[in-house]
């Protein structure tokens, strides 16, 4: 039994009727080889006999593996390793990074990412793509938020922390958290060495992509996102949140 | 070959939706997937309480200098 926790954009039927091409690309001559039951989903492989995929499928269209069941015999690994990497290829191009958990201070917070992460997949493969760029911006202000609100006293040390006057001392004081925009979120994790330099630069990228979201940023920069660009911030997005886990696991940036 | 007017249409209505959905989820904060068609077109309604149609906006794209 192997315990994973892979999510795949697919329908436990899309699953299935893709074990069977896939099954029946390799064995032309047999049957298909494929079954499912409630809650399973069943893949027999000839050197290896039959491998259950336990299933759970939250909502629509998408689906956890939470376990995979098979002989153990020699060279099985290897077999199901490269069953995984096919499957992740074929559902998971897009699918959810691991570690959002890692860096976020609440499992709450993490599954509001997570599902912000699907529902991005969801419009980028529906060509919706300037929801696209607002739902991955969203994740970036997210992950960054919690981090800055774990750590609120560096941050607030911060030089890049926004600050105004209050009005009864006409000193500046540091604004309050709902005031800070991504750009101040970005610069603030970067002074307090939560993101490296080069996470750096690529999320302003994200944001400014983000910021598309406003017709006249748009029309100033002639930029109309499209796939390509989507894939960019996607990779931008994964990027800092590895950057971040690193960061956390490092103890750089404190938890808990 | 060049694009039928109508598939040029259906392009700018997708655009369109794209941009709705996009200011949506920007000002909500909330994801397309927990509402209804019928509370987006709600939702753009209440963003425009003076809304007139323009007829050219759209038809637009069938114009003969498009």
């Amino acid at each position: 039994m192997l315990d994973k926790n892979i999510l795949l954009v697919a329908t436990p039927k899309e699953l299935e009727q893709w074990l069977v091409s896939y099954r029946m690309s390799k064995h032309p001559n047999d049957e298909p080889g494929v079954w499912s039951t409630f809650g399973s989903v069943s893949y027999h492989i000839p050197e290896l006999g039959a491998v259950t995929f336990e299933i759970k499928a939250p909502e629509p269209g998408k689906l956890f593996i939470v376990s995979i069941d098979y002989n153990k015999i020699e060279q099985s690994e290897l077999y199901i390793n490269e069953l995984i990497e096919k499957i992740i290829n074929k559902f998971g191009d897009l699918s959810l990074p691991n570690g959002f958990s890692i860096v976020v201070s609440s499992d709450k917070v993490a599954e509001l990412l997570e599902d912000r992460w699907a529902e991005s997949v969801k419009t980028q493969k529906t060509e919706a793509h300037l929801a696209t760029m607002v739902l991955l911006g969203s994740i970036l202000e997210g992950m960054l938020l919690d981090t800055v609100k774990s750590n609120k006293e560096k941050a607030n040390k911060a030089k890049a922390a926004p600050r105004n006057k209050d009005k009864k001392t006409g000193k500046l004081v540091v604004s309050p958290l709902e005031r800070w925009g991504l750009e101040n979120l970005i610069d603030v994790c970067r002074e307090c060495k939560w993101l490296s330099n080069h996470i750096f630069y690529d999320t302003k990228a994200v944001r400014k992509y983000r910021n598309l979201v406003h017709p006249n940023e748009q029309l100033e920069l002639d930029l109309y996102p499209d796939d390509a660009m989507c894939d960019i911030a996607r990779t931008i997005v994964n990027s800092a949140l590895k950057d971040l886990k690193r960061y956390v696991k490092d103890g750089e940036i404190p938890r808990g | 070959m060049a694009k039928s007017l109508e598939a040029e249409y259906q392009e700018t209505l997708h655009q369109a939706l794209d941009a709705l959905v996009a200011d949506f989820i920007y000002k909500t904060g909330k994801l397309p997937s927990s509402i209804t068609v019928t509370e987006l077109i709600e939702w753009s309604k209440e963003q425009v309480p003076n809304y007139r149609p323009n007829p050219h906006r759209l038809t637009n794209v069938f114009m003969p200098t498009h």
